[in-house]
């Protein structure tokens, strides 16, 4: 008896065998077992499309041979190129009229030179902005903090309550921020006071911190006190330019947090920023004409 | 955790973290896909960079209707295929096909068994070797394989039946289930 064709066989999912082959089958133990091995054979071709490359075996593409060809396509965009529209801010007349201001801003995302070998990842955002926002930052919280106690804008003058209350300037009436950094005694106007910043540093982390989030609370009110009772008359577009402004240092903030979500100094620039463009807002609106009010940003 | 379409929203804006996560997902099994069509370690480097070359131009294709890593299979896939086209490693496929002369070697290979499927594999022809991968392993059916190579459903039946009895010669020890081990069939009449 001539056995079964294997090409026959290994058509065993395809075609059905005729009933010459089945009474072939039902009496053949080589060609069922012929038949199961073509079995066995596609359940391990199944098998092997289920499996993925090993771990450790060498990746076939490279990325950054993959990235220069992606940007040289304009598919993946570089930091400078990437600018995305910021919400307009919308001024509405009562007469019903609304003005949109267009704002554009730089969006926080990772240019190629930011990604380094070793996986650390940079802000797509030039260092001497960052600098510039952390110094303008720092420094206008000082200024603040110390205007808001009456204290002299300049930090190095030896006494500046009493230079301030010769002056004049010192007797502010908000008595609730003069009480506040009576209490915390950490203003930098009250830093020679504490024996900390003439000691030329602090005695812990802790200490430091406090006095850090002591000041931070204070700039905050400060601010906010400023764009309720600061009269003095400016042209909104100086509020639109300072909001334009907070909004990159709002951006950078932000995207150095996605990389570092804990990081408690990056966490207070933004805060900081944050307060700034909230107490802006107020200023700005009450910069507007009496028949404008700011509805949307 | 983000989702695909949150992680391809960002990469079709240009976003290169978002890129390189994709990448860096679906790189292993893209490779694998690759490896295994190509057949050849050179070949597969120049086709899987194209592959990924293909997926973030196709991005803005992917529907959301099927999953990403199913998309970026057929992709790989395709691509492949092309790439294999344009280095006209498929190009004898539709002589080859209506020939009986699908494997270089007939008996001669009995005692040159194979460890692995792919192994196996890498014996065939090109074009056999294909329809096998596309239709056993990445379970295309005939008619789709006859599309994407440009042959017919009964010529890709053909070439597989062809594949899986040289196949089962070459990974008889991975296959063999009757204890008397693999049949001389040189016997059998063809067509039964």
């Amino acid at each position: 008896m001539q056995h079964l064709d294997s090409e026959r066989l290994a058509a065993f999912d395809d075609t059905l065998p005729t009933a010459d082959e089945l009474a072939h089958l039902a009496q053949c133990a080589e060609c069922r077992g012929e038949r199961s091995a073509y079995i066995a054979l596609a359940q391990l071709a199944a098998e092997a499309g289920n499996t993925v490359a090993h771990a450790d075996d060498a990746r076939l593409s490279d990325w950054a041979s993959l990235s220069r060809t992606l940007r040289a396509e304009g598919l993946l965009t570089s930091a400078a190129d990437h600018r995305v529209p910021a919400s307009p801010l919308v001024v509405r007349a009562l007469d019903g009229s609304v003005e949109r201001i267009a704002r554009t801003v730089s969006a926080p995302i990772l240019s190629d030179d930011a990604v380094g070998t070793s996986g650390t990842r940079r802000i797509g955002v030039p260092i001497w902005l960052r600098s510039a926002a952390a110094v303008l930052l720092v420094v206008s919280g000082l200024v603040a903090g110390r205007l808001s106690v009456g204290a002299s804008a300049w930090p190095f003058d030896v006494s500046p309550l009493r230079s301030a209350r010769e002056s004049g300037v010192a007797q502010r009436d908000d008595a609730s921020i003069t009480g506040t950094v009576a209490a915390s005694g950490t203003a930098s106007g009250n830093t020679s006071a504490d024996g900390v910043a003439d000691a030329g540093g602090f005695g812990s982390i802790s200490q430091a911190t406090d006095v850090l989030n002591s000041a931070q609370r204070q700039y905050e009110q400060a601010s906010l006190w400023l764009a309720a009772n600061d009269t003095t008359v400016r042209a909104s577009d100086v509020y639109r330019a300072r909001l334009a402004a907070l909004d990159q240092m709002m951006a950078a903030s932000r995207a150095a947090l996605r990389e570092a979500p804990q990081d408690p100094v990056l966490n207070r620039y933004y805060l900081a920023a944050s307060n700034a463009r909230q107490a802006t807002l107020q200023q700005l609106s009450s910069a507007l004409p009496v028949d404008k009010s700011i509805e949307g940003y | 955790m983000e989702t695909d379409a949150a992680i391809v929203r960002r990469a079709i804006e240009g976003d290169e973290r978002a890129m390189r996560l994709l990448w860096h997902q679906h790189a292993p099994h893209v490779d694998a896909v690759v490896r295994r069509l190509a057949g050849d370690p050179d070949l597969a480097e120049d086709i899987a960079q194209d592959v990924w070359i293909q997926i973030f131009r196709a991005l803005p294709t992917w529907r959301g209707d099927a999953k990403f890593s199913t998309w970026v299979h057929r992709v790989a896939i395709n691509r492949a295929l092309n790439a294999l086209r344009r280095v006209k490693r498929l190009a004898a496929i539709e002589t080859v096909i209506e020939e009986d002369s699908a494997f270089v070697e007939q008996d001669g290979d009995r005692s040159m068994l194979a460890a692995t499927i792919e192994a196996a594999a890498a014996r065939l022809a090109p074009g056999a070797r294909t329809v096998f991968l596309l239709h056993d392993v990445e379970g295309y059916t005939h008619e789709e394989i006859a599309t994407e190579l440009g042959i017919t459903p009964g010529g890709s039946k053909s070439q597989l039946f062809k594949a899986r009895a040289k196949l089962r010669r070459l990974l008889a020890p991975l296959v063999d289930i009757s204890e008397a081990g693999p049949t001389d069939r040189s016997y059998a009449a063809p067509g039964f």
